[in-house]
């Protein structure tokens, strides 16, 4: 039992690993630091670049870049009071606050213990849940998956950006797009145009830099046109005192309670964990009157919550091959390309992979901690290269990053087709995540259905005989059912007002 | 009170259903009775054709949200996506170009490192980098780097 873990964390530890973990860090912190660079289009960006590496090298440079942006975004929130990522929205409630007293330092470096005490918390938990999830996941039959497969996407489609109706239609285009190619089952073509290049169907990674760094570009390049610069904020000398750190212990461990749990409901997203812990730290704090005006309890509540998500959301990722958020579902996208199926049987036929990754995650927080606390001294500087400078740059790591994986032209044709669709789906406020998570969860949903219904002679009743793949259908369905009558009711009640 | 960007969307979602269908229709038949090749994108296409059908509707009574940036910052960044797709034609044929030279000056890499010289060019002025030394050095260091970092250290195979 001892021999994978030994040897996933040997291999997480050799210098090929330590250096990959490191890259990925340090390219994350920038990323996450630089409004307009996301954490998604880190990795999506990395993918091309890890391909060929072993799986835990490979893994020690995604999840690396994971938690570094994730970190990342509190430094651009606190010295400038602009979110770096969207998970250090709530940061932005304290973090100018404590720069214009003359705390930033000791707001930063707050911010980087509690990144790392939230992420250590998760990966623990991580360690501890996923083998024993995978193991109850190991009796799941056909019904089951598709019925997990169906639950990934009713929650994505859903709570994406709480527009149900675009979230489903980018969902279904997602779902549609993934049948171009051949039949996983009959092994007929489909919906390739008799092209040669779609035969086997969409390249994921093309799909996933278009898609995800392309379009953001566009976005950011908007901002430059509109003359929006960002000037590195200023850098206090005052730092964190030992008795913060005392004061914030019980704070620590309920933001990262609460951030590992939404991490773990698929696609409820890391804006909602820190907003949900910056709620209770203001509830149980002694003095709540302080909130708002650079209160440092905020920052520890939000930044220990909001990397306490990515080691959540790894765990329905490896357990079932559910992503808890849009960076794991670009990292199952690495999952797939390495050869690797997210699922149980993942954690028998890879035990070292599996046991690897976790070891990479715990690595990526202790780096993410040292490089953090380095970096704060230079993050006025960081914050101040040019986006006008940056985003060709980024284009050229585009068109390398989605022809590098197939060496193949017609990729860069893709890169540009979903780039300028993503950025017109940000435009006409269509949701990108559903589309890319509808993408890779097809497979599983349409082989799983289809092997369902071949097992029952065409008897739709396997759905709900199966107590597992009922269960989760009836919460996919009340996923589903709930934004429709909560939108219901507020129209009324709106109605009934007016009326008055 | 209508949103011309859902109605738009909703039609143009309509007409790719459409296609859809008319791809559908040419997938082989299941051989025996029940779940075919054909039955998933099928079943995908209805309700897709459904939702889009309820984003047309939706988008005549109701004002929708949208972030279409001003005209002239549209005008721009239309440039900029211009140049993009020029970037990548241009990686494409200039690549091809090279490829069949007979002497080439470079085994590989020769279409992908003149196109990015040429876009980072542009693109940087376009950005509102106006300095010609910075603009010279980021396109040259950029596509050195990039070069170096995949044509050689990844071993990728650049065109």
């Amino acid at each position: 039992m001892f021999e994978p873990i030994l040897e996933g964390l040997t291999n997480a530890l050799s210098l090929g690993s330590l250096l990959a973990n490191l890259m990925g860090v340090a390219l994350g912190i920038i990323f996450g630091a630089l409004p307009g660079l996301t954490a998604a289009m880190g990795v999506a960006l990395l993918i091309p670049l890890t391909f060929g590496m072993p799986a835990i090298e490979a893994f020690s440079a995604l999840l690396g870049m994971y938690c570094g942006a994730i970190y990342g975004g509190c430094i651009t929130a606190i010295l400038v009071g602009t979110p770096g990522t969207v998970s250090a929205a709530a940061t932005m409630l304290e973090g100018p606050s404590l720069t214009a007293r003359g705390e930033s330092r000791r707001a930063l470096q707050m911010a980087t213990w509690a990144s790392f005490i939230g992420g250590m918390f998760s990966a623990l938990v991580l360690v501890t849940v996923a083998p024993l999830l995978a193991k109850a996941a190991m009796s799941f039959g056909a019904p089951e998956y598709f019925a997990v497969a169906v639950f990934g996407l009713t929650v994505v489609s859903s709570l994406s950006t709480g527009n149900m109706l675009k979230g489903m239609i980018s969902a279904f285009i997602g779902l549609f797009l993934a049948t171009i190619g051949l039949d996983p089952i009959t092994g007929d073509l489909r919906n390739t145009f008799d092209n040669p290049n779609l035969f086997s169907g969409l390249s994921l990674v093309p799909v996933l830099v278009g898609l995800f760094a392309m379009s953001q570009v566009i976005v950011t390049v908007e901002d430059v046109f509109r003359g929006v610069t960002l000037k590195g904020g200023n850098l206090s000398s005052k730092g964190l005192s030992l008795r913060d750190m005392k004061d914030n212990v019980v704070n620590f461990l309920r933001s990262s309670v609460i951030g590992t749990l939404i991490g773990i409901v698929p696609a409820t997203g890391v804006s909602a964990a820190t907003f949900m812990a910056y709620g209770e730290a203001k509830r149980f704090s002694k003095h709540p009157e302080m909130f708002g005006k650079g209160a440092i309890d905020g920052i520890a509540a939000t930044e220990s919550s909001n990397n306490a998500v990515c080691g959540g959301a790894l765990i329905p990722l490896l357990t079932l091959g559910v992503p808890g958020d849009i960076v794991t579902a670009i990292i199952l996208g690495a999952l797939m390309i390495q050869g690797l199926t997210p699922g149980p049987l993942l954690f028998v036929e890879h035990p070292v992979t599996v046991y690897g990754i976790f070891a990479a995650f715990i690595i990526a927080n202790v780096l993410m901690l040292i490089l953090g606390l380095i970096a704060i001294r230079g993050s006025n500087k960081i914050i101040a290269i040019p986006s006008g400078v940056l985003m060709p740059i980024v284009v050229t790591l585009c068109a390398v990053g989605g022809y590098a994986v197939n060496n193949n032209m017609f990729d860069l044709l893709i890169v540009a087709i979903f780039g300028v669709v993503g950025y017109l789906m940000i435009k006409c406020n269509i949701p990108q995540p559903p589309m890319l998570l509808a993408m890779i969860l097809a497979g599983i949903a349409e082989t799983n259905f289809r092997r369902a219904l071949s097992i029952s002679q065409n008897d739709y009743s396997i759905f709900y005989t199966s107590p597992v793949a009922m269960c989760i259908l009836a919460v996919s369905l009340f996923v589903l059912i709930k934004p429709i009558y909560d939108s219901i009711r507020a129209a009324l009640r709106g109605e009934n007002i007016a009326e008055e | 009170m209508r949103s011309c960007t859902d109605i738009t969307t909703g039609i143009i979602l309509l007409g790719l259903c459409g296609v859809g269908a008319w791809s559908v229709s040419n997938i082989p038949e299941a051989p025996t009775e029940g779940v075919g090749p054909a039955t998933f994108p099928t079943i995908v296409l209805v309700i897709l054709a459904a939702l889009s059908l309820g984003l047309l509707v939706r988008g005549l009574f109701s004002a929708g949200r949208h972030k279409w940036p001003e005209a002239a910052i549209l005008k721009k960044t239309m440039c900029f996506i211009g140049l993009f797709l020029a970037y990548l034609a241009g990686i494409v044929y200039l690549g091809d170009f090279f490829a069949t030279m007979e002497n080439p000056p470079f085994h590989s890499g020769m279409g992908f490192s003149v196109s990015t010289v040429l876009f980072l060019l542009l693109a940087l002025p376009l950005l509102g980098r106006r300095r010609p030394l910075e603009v010279v050095l980021v396109a040259c260091l950029t596509t050195a780097g990039v070069v170096a970092a995949f044509g050689g250290f990844f071993q990728v195979l650049l065109p």
